[in-house]
């Protein structure tokens, strides 16, 4: 795993990222972790946080319907699966930023989500 | 993404008989949520963005999360609750609906070998435009309306331009450049489909030159024509004008960009 120092860099390396844990069988487990995370992370009440949970709720859903059945060596989670985690993972990212930016999220919170990411991923 | 958001509620409020999401993208990472429910989807007539995804609430499924795509040539017909007393599921947050771009947008895009200090580049950022009808509709008008880029001068400060234009979905663009300037220029269109690469300036898209050319001082336009069956699709046309021979360009460099959704 690629350790991200930015949002936009974690973004860009999701593919990476995420690829490893796909091929490893721990893709439904990470993309789980990292949404129940940034879900907790943030207030529904706020409606400033709405685009970065909207996104984690879209990433929980799609871990939730993973596929857990082992077969290897071939991963177990479909390529369009793992490919649609890629670009929730890869948008949420650059959305946080763009909150962080617009001063909507404080760096506290960015940070919080980017150390996330890097546990997560 | 603009924020605050346009809120779909204020539509209902003031007796619209739709909500009309029409906004610049500032990344691929903007979503946007409605708690309005409604009886049709469609893509609107100014958006660059050719397909777009909508989350909405439904019990028959294990997330509660379904989801529908729309395209320009494909609308969406029928009763979509907003589920905002329900909860998706695992993530336990309101079943608003969520809508965002299918297309990725990278606004970090830079060419390689682009040089910060003697280069420029200009993005027309893509527009997101989405209309969400609160009346029941019998049909929707298919496709968007052409858009035209028109530049009487570009800003030609530098070694060499970039011009970043939208072209998600479409079929046909016609670009025509001249030159009145003080020297001969030379141009080359590029169609670039973005990827989600490691690295912002070594990027990884994918991306095929399909014109390239002089244009003399005082002489003939430049016209090129891209068709969907002769050069394929792209997310955007990046089109690179500098000085023939590295020389300083000064003057007017008209350019005019059509781009369609009919096929030519």
């Amino acid at each position: 795993m690629a350790t991200a120092t930015t949002l936009t860099q974690a973004a860009n390396q999701a593919n990476n990222n995420l690829f490893t844990k796909w091929l490893a069988d721990t893709l439904k487990a990470s993309t789980a972790s990292f949404a129940t995370q940034v879900l907790a992370l943030f207030d529904q009440q706020d409606p400033n946080t709405h685009p970065a949970t909207n996104w984690a709720v879209l990433i929980a859903g799609l871990s939730e319907i993973m596929s857990e059945i082992s077969v290897p060596p071939i991963p177990t989670v479909p390529i369009a699966q793992f490919q649609l985690a890629v670009q929730y993972v890869y948008r949420i990212c650059l959305m946080v930023n763009q909150l962080e930016t617009q001063t909507l999220i404080t760096p506290t919170d960015g940070a919080a989500v980017l150390a996330i990411y890097n546990g997560a991923f | 993404m603009s924020y605050p958001q346009p809120d779909a509620d204020e539509y209902v409020l003031n007796g619209y008989s739709f909500f009309r999401l029409n906004t610049n993208l500032s990344s691929a990472g903007d979503i946007y949520e409605s708690a309005q429910s409604c009886h049709a989807f469609a893509i609107g007539p100014d958006s660059d963005i050719a397909k777009v995804n909508v989350a909405y609430f439904d019990d028959q499924v294990e997330t509660f999360i379904n989801q529908l795509s729309i395209d320009p040539g494909r609308g969406f017909v029928g009763f979509v609750a907003a589920r905002n007393d329900s909860f998706y599921a695992p993530g336990k947050r309101p079943g608003k609906i969520l809508m965002w771009s299918d297309a990725i947008y990278n606004a970090d895009y830079l060419p390689t070998g682009f040089d910060p200090l003697h280069d420029r580049i200009e993005y027309i950022p893509p527009v997101l435009d989405v209309i969400q009808y609160f009346q029941p509709v019998e049909s929707l008008t298919p496709g968007r309306s052409d858009k035209t880029f028109l530049f009487q001068k570009l800003p030609f400060l530098s070694a060499n331009f970039y011009l970043m234009v939208p072209y998600y979905g479409r079929r046909y663009a016609m670009v025509a450049l001249g030159n009145e300037a003080d020297h001969d220029l030379d141009y080359e269109l590029v169609g670039i489909n973005f990827s989600i690469s490691e690295n912002d300036i070594t990027n990884t898209n994918i991306e095929k030159t399909l014109a390239s050319g002089t244009v003399v001082v005082s002489a003939a336009p430049a016209i090129i024509n891209i068709t969907e069956a002769s050069n394929g699709v792209y997310d955007y046309l990046r089109l690179k004008i500098s000085g023939t021979g590295g020389a300083a360009l000064s003057g007017p460099t008209p350019l005019k960009i059509v781009v369609s959704d009919k096929a030519a």
